[in-house]
């Protein structure tokens, strides 16, 4: 009892930290930790689920094999994932930047449109989107089709690809983003507001000095709020690539979840292992390039 | 003379281009907005305006957005099929008590990583973004097999001493496979609220801590008689993000809780409920109108969202400034 008393402010503080995180320690070991190396263990077993429990038999590298060898579906979406994700984390965050320099602005309506740019991240249920997109007629409506034959991307895009003034991947590209507009504003709930809580901690006296300066409106932007904003940058393509990667909608996690139903535990075990291995190598290495260039106060 | 009137002229003019340019520049602003904002909303406009119509009404070419006819009966029957009451009633419990219990935990978490400098720490903070990282599909598997014969964090296997056999219970099925990973922050997206936490309690500053400190108060009770009610804006947006992906959760209720009823898992169903409900000789033969299923469905949609939007309607603007102010990014 005298010894504990003994201890040193600093040192018992630093013992009683700990225990705050207990709880958690405790959680992420029983409920994160141990199935995910379960998982890394299944993907290297044949299992096989009985009414009385698992079993399991070694079989070594066999199932990683098969997704290559033996299953002519993996590849295939593994590789339209990275796609998808390719395509999407540049325009959700250009978009979601623009949006949010935006709504930092001052102007009638902003809390109307706060509340409006705010609901994909209340209303994206899995459930409910999927309804909706399951809807034939909803989908009508959406592209217009119903009300107007005249913005209709299919021949705008045969237009531009016929005269040949804009390059065909440009084109392809630019008709990627607006077949999918609606996806990707609907990815872009939490990316905005992430900006918007970056934007507010810019200190209004270097928009200040940009204006004594005679910057105009452009400067201003990539010199003063771009750079401020750098490291918030960094977080949200973080957090763009991995909700990307990780969306439920991708074609490979889909498989993925689709052969674990099927109770095919050894192969979406091995399967979920290469895609984590892949996600967390693309997200470290991203991380190190991008975050040696944002801005800091301690350079 | 002439000098003077040349520079008022000068200056006069670029007022005046000034205030044309600021003037374009809010009109484009609010095209932009207004447009995009369309599409957002699309989804809630769409559920409204379909909800309230009859079915012949769908295959009208002349209606687009509003019906002939404004009917309530789709919700009537919808909320009847659905078992409603039950289900928001099952559906509040399994959303309302493992947010409360993931703030609870998670900003304990969060206020541990921020303050102490404990050893292992940054090995441990690697877990917390591991977490965030991994995708759930990945140990949704493995979570269930071990839920089916949870021997509570090892103390089963203790009892394996004494009597020959390991202990278990079956955690499957029950509210405890939900609330036991919530009190314990490791709930759904534990590991973002964890982050977010961290970040806010990194940027508070220590001297309030201090001097409760030199005060005489214990770690504990600074933890909750100071810190807590400073992080307010942390608390608020953490649980309102956490009680919206609890009440959307379908992930993890369909693994974890087949049998259960909540408004999520009841609209999942509701598409079969329906084509035996609308089919009155109960024979598969009988032609059925889709349309008669789309709009009960779409007002199945609006109904297991209304409490969500009531909810954030009402908390919006508590919501939108605890955001700014919670310093996520910092």
């Amino acid at each position: 009892m005298r010894q504990v008393k003994r201890r040193s402010y600093e040192s018992k503080k630093k013992w009683l930290g700990f225990t705050f995180i207990i709880p958690w320690l405790v959680g992420c070991t029983t409920f994160f930790v141990r199935p995910f190396l379960m998982t890394l263990y299944y993907s290297l077993c044949d299992v096989k689920v009985l009414d009385e429990g698992v079993s399991m038999k070694f079989v070594g590298l066999k199932n990683y094999i098969h997704a290559f060898t033996g299953d002519n579906e993996f590849l295939p979406k593994f590789t339209e994932s990275m796609n998808n994700t390719l395509f999407q984390v540049p325009l959700i965050l250009m978009f979601s930047l623009f949006i949010a320099v935006i709504l930092n602005q001052k102007f009638r309506g902003r809390v109307f449109f706060r509340t409006v740019y705010f609901l994909p991240v209340i209303i994206a249920s899995g459930v409910v989107i999927s309804l909706i997109r399951g809807d034939a007629f909803s989908q009508q409506l959406l592209s217009g089709e119903r009300s107007s034959m005249m913005f209709q991307a299919v021949s705008m895009e045969q237009l531009l690809l016929k005269s040949g003034i804009i390059n065909e991947k440009v084109v392809n590209y630019m008709f990627y983003v607006i077949n999918n507009i609606f996806d990707l504003l609907w990815k872009s709930g939490v990316q905005i507001l992430i900006f918007i809580a970056g934007l507010k901690t810019i200190p209004p006296a270097l928009y200040e000095v940009a204006k004594i300066e005679g910057a105009n409106a452009w400067e201003t932007f990539w010199m003063v709020t771009f750079k401020m904003l750098s490291p918030i940058i960094v977080v949200n393509v973080v957090y763009t690539i991995i909700d990307s990667f990780n969306d439920y909608l991708n074609p490979i996690i889909m498989y993925i979840s689709q052969t674990s139903r099927s109770l095919n535990i050894q192969f979406a075990s091995a399967m979920a292992w290469m895609y984590f291995l892949v996600v967390l190598i693309i997200t470290g290495t991203v991380l190190a390039v991008i975050s040696k260039r944002a801005f800091s106060y301690t350079d | 003379m002439e000098l003077r009137q040349l520079l008022t002229d000068r200056v006069r003019q670029k007022h005046y281009i000034r205030q044309a340019v600021s003037r374009i520049w809010s009109v484009y602003r609010f095209v932009t907005l207004f447009s995009i904002g369309m599409i957002l909303l699309f989804p809630l406009m769409y559920m409204i305006s379909v909800s309230l119509r009859y079915a012949s009404d769908l295959s009208d070419p002349m209606v687009v957005w509003i019906p002939t006819t404004v009917t309530f009966k789709n919700f009537a029957d919808t909320f009847k099929l659905m078992n409603y009451p039950i289900a928001f009633l099952t559906s509040l419990k399994l959303s309302l008590i493992p947010s409360l219990l993931t703030i609870f935990s998670c900003s304990l978490t969060g206020y541990g990583f921020s303050r102490f400098k404990f050893k292992g720490r940054n090995a441990l903070f690697l877990l917390v973004l591991l977490m965030l990282i991994v995708p759930p599909q990945n140990t949704l598997i493995s979570m269930f097999l071990q839920y089916r014969e949870f021997d509570l964090f090892g103390l089963g296997q203790i009892m394996r001493i004494f009597t020959g056999k390991p202990f278990y219970i079956n955690l499957s099925g029950t509210d405890m496979a939900m609330f036991l990973p919530a009190a314990l922050a490791s709930g759904i997206r534990a590991g973002l609220y964890i982050l977010i936490f961290n970040k806010f309690f990194t940027n508070i500053p220590t001297e309030l801590e201090d001097a409760a400190a030199i005060d005489g108060c214990g770690v504990y009770k600074t933890f909750f008689k100071v810190i807590l009610p400073n992080a307010r804006a942390a608390l608020l947006t953490v649980f309102l993000f956490s009680i919206v992906w609890y009440w959307n959760d379908y992930f993890y209720t369909s693994v974890f809780m087949q049998n259960t009823s909540s408004v999520t898992m009841q609209l999942t169903k509701l598409n079969g409920i329906l084509k035996q409900a609308l089919n009155p000789l109960h024979t598969s033969t009988a032609v059925l109108d889709p349309n008669e299923i789309t709009v009960r469905l779409q007002a199945g949609c609006l109904l297991a969202l209304a409490p969500l939007i009531a909810m954030y309607t009402f908390l919006q603007r508590y919501f939108t400034d605890a955001i700014e102010r919670t310093g996520i990014v910092g």
